[in-house]
């Protein structure tokens, strides 16, 4: 998106346009980013208006940027964090690491090519359900929203160096399931035939 | 993609290399004919990466969560939400732009009508949530800390306050409008009688203001937190209890109110008399509750509900009870934490576990929460600084 800082600076300027465009395309993105967080859609719901409502209260006081997906997502995670932690502040410390990251991933729109495959990505579930919520946060915001390590070492608090320690420790718990199966998979295979 | 750093996956081995790129990520998510092509002459050179690859492939694709489906409705809800809170804005300034352009008195009233319109500001603000004593502040300002579990509190009429048997002299004559504050913590509980007799019993985490002396044509304090009042009657100069988001209007009558911050609903529970109540705000709709009926306030609808329900159960606190029937076993817990301003943690899975029975408040929490987990068949462990309950 070459045009962010553009729709951006049109929206600071009071440009009702670019509101729509900008709401329009990051809405989806951040209920499904809320509900990663918790269940609670109402939450989730104002949250999104609030942070909406706060952006066009504020509009000509707002910073700069060239990425606007990043920039709400992250102050997105900010505003609902901060309100789950007012709802839960009991149950809660004060540290969002509370916040279970779940993801339920699918199976339906990968298209099994054939029976190896199949049992490659059984192994694969059973990996991924191992993974730690942040580890799952972080690969939510790389895989799934494509930011920059930097930019989710900035969501998540961390620094650029264990961002990538920790993307790259859960790709590699991960890519070692597929090893083991298929070799034992293989292994049946030569066995049948 | 930038392709002319493609020479980059060349020196890629590992399945990993493929997956924290981010260009090979995107191209497994938006593929177009442009990247197929690339990646499949790609994989013609370098057959010996292709297993790799496919690793890759499977996955990135394995690590996309199953989507939701957010329905246009509500995008276009949460929009309209926005847009009229811009509105709101808006009008605002015109307002005050239209205002300030005729003379001076007018201004006075304009903004004066505009701001109990628009920008009502409720005078109870969040308490310091590490404050461990109950405390009172006076309409000049000064402060008085007491310490005491259950605290008696009575307003003269001569404008002295007596907490616990102590008289604290008031010094300054407020102005029948300044309003004395009353904050009672987590954990503690107090009962305050005012200058007109009325008796309020302040559940734990509440904030009470009110005027020294009631001078005006009506009684009006403020409340935050939960409360039983047991109003002196005097059809001349109604009681109105104020919450965040109801107002309630009272001729002489005991009822209870339960307005914390962090829950989703005000109930107020009637035990005798009549009470009205309405949203807090003017020209709002008025809702006339009898005794035996509770009225729930939702504040994500912003609607007002009645129910037939046992009111005694919601007043039982003040005598030291707790009395639940088919209560969502959260919110057991949510009271005990403020009662006893005690953490408490209960795991998502219990949320649909509801309870009935009675507490004795007197009993430790230990021993009520082991009640608790043994009529429910529940675990409980103590950790360091709280309680954890579990399946």
């Amino acid at each position: 998106m070459t045009n962010d800082r553009d729709i951006w600076s049109r929206f600071k300027s009071g440009d009702d346009e670019s509101l729509t465009l900008v709401y329009s395309e990051n809405f989806k993105k951040l209920y499904l980013f809320g509900m990663k967080i918790t269940t609670n859609q109402t939450i989730v719901e104002d949250s999104i208006q609030d942070l909406f409502s706060d952006l066009v209260r504020n509009r000509k006081k707002l910073g700069d940027t060239n990425n606007i997906h990043f920039y709400l997502l992250k102050s997105f995670k900010r505003k609902l964090v901060r309100q789950l932690q007012k709802e839960n502040r009991y149950r809660l410390k004060n540290k969002d690491e509370d916040f279970e990251f779940n993801i339920t991933y699918s199976v339906e729109h990968f298209i099994i090519q054939n029976e190896t495959a199949d049992l490659k990505f059984q192994s694969l579930q059973l990996a991924i359900a191992k993974l730690k919520p942040r580890q799952k946060e972080a690969i939510y915001l790389r895989f799934t929203e494509e930011l920059e390590y930097n930019e989710i070492a900035e969501m998540m608090e961390m620094s650029i160096e264990s961002c990538r320690n920790l993307l790259f420790r859960a790709i590699k718990s991960l890519r070692d399931s597929l090893k083991g199966d298929t070799s034992i998979f293989l292994f049946f295979l030569q066995k049948l035939t | 993609m930038d392709f002319m750093n493609k020479e980059r996956f060349k020196y890629y081995q590992k399945a990993e290399d493929f997956i924290l790129d981010k260009d090979f990520v995107h191209w497994i998510l938006y593929p177009s004919n442009e990247l197929d092509l690339f990646w499949s002459s790609f994989i013609n050179e370098h057959p010996e990466k292709e297993s790799n690859i496919r690793n890759a492939i499977l996955i990135i694709k394995s690590i996309q969560p199953t989507s939701l489906e957010i329905s246009q409705e509500k995008n276009d809800e949460i929009f309209r939400r926005i847009k009229a809170s811009e509105e709101k804005l808006k009008i605002n300034w015109i307002s005050y732009l239209k205002y300030a352009a005729v003379i001076s008195i007018f201004v006075a009233i304009g903004s004066l009508i505009y701001t109990s319109l628009y920008n009502y500001k409720f005078p109870i603000e969040a308490a310091n949530e590490m404050d461990l004593k109950g405390k009172v502040i006076f309409a000049d300002g000064s402060t008085k800390v007491f310490d005491s579990d259950k605290t008696s509190i009575k307003q003269t009429a001569s404008g002295n306050l007596v907490i616990n048997s102590d008289t604290v002299v008031v010094k300054v004559k407020q102005a029948n409008t300044s309003l004395n504050h009353i904050i009672i913590p987590y954990g503690k509980r107090s009962d305050i009688i005012l200058a007109d007799g009325t008796h309020i019993w302040l559940n734990s985490g509440s904030q009470l203001s009110y005027p020294s002396e009631f001078k005006t044509d009506s009684r009006e304090v403020y409340l935050s937190g939960e409360a039983l009042f047991d109003v002196n009657a005097n059809p001349k100069k109604p009681f109105y209890v104020i919450t965040k988001n109801i107002k309630i209007k009272v001729l002489g009558t005991i009822f209870n109110v339960s307005s914390y911050d962090e829950d989703n609903t005000v109930q107020t529970a009637l035990l005798r008399g009549k009470v009205t109540a309405g949203e807090n705000k003017l020209f709002a709709s008025t809702v006339n509750l009898a005794p035996g009926e509770l009225l729930t306030y939702s504040k994500k609808n912003s609607t007002l509900s009645k129910d037939k329900v046992d009111v005694k159960s919601y007043a039982s606190w003040v005598n030291g009870y707790l009395i639940f029937i088919n209560v969502p076993i959260t919110e057991v817990f949510m009271k005990l934490e403020r009662y006893y301003n005690q953490d408490i943690k209960i795991e998502d899975s219990l949320e649909k576990i509801t309870f009935s029975g009675k507490l004795d408040l007197k009993d430790n929490i230990k021993d009520v929460i082991n009640d608790i987990a043994f009529a429910s068949s529940i675990n409980v462990q103590k950790k360091e600084g709280f309680y954890l309950i579990k399946k």
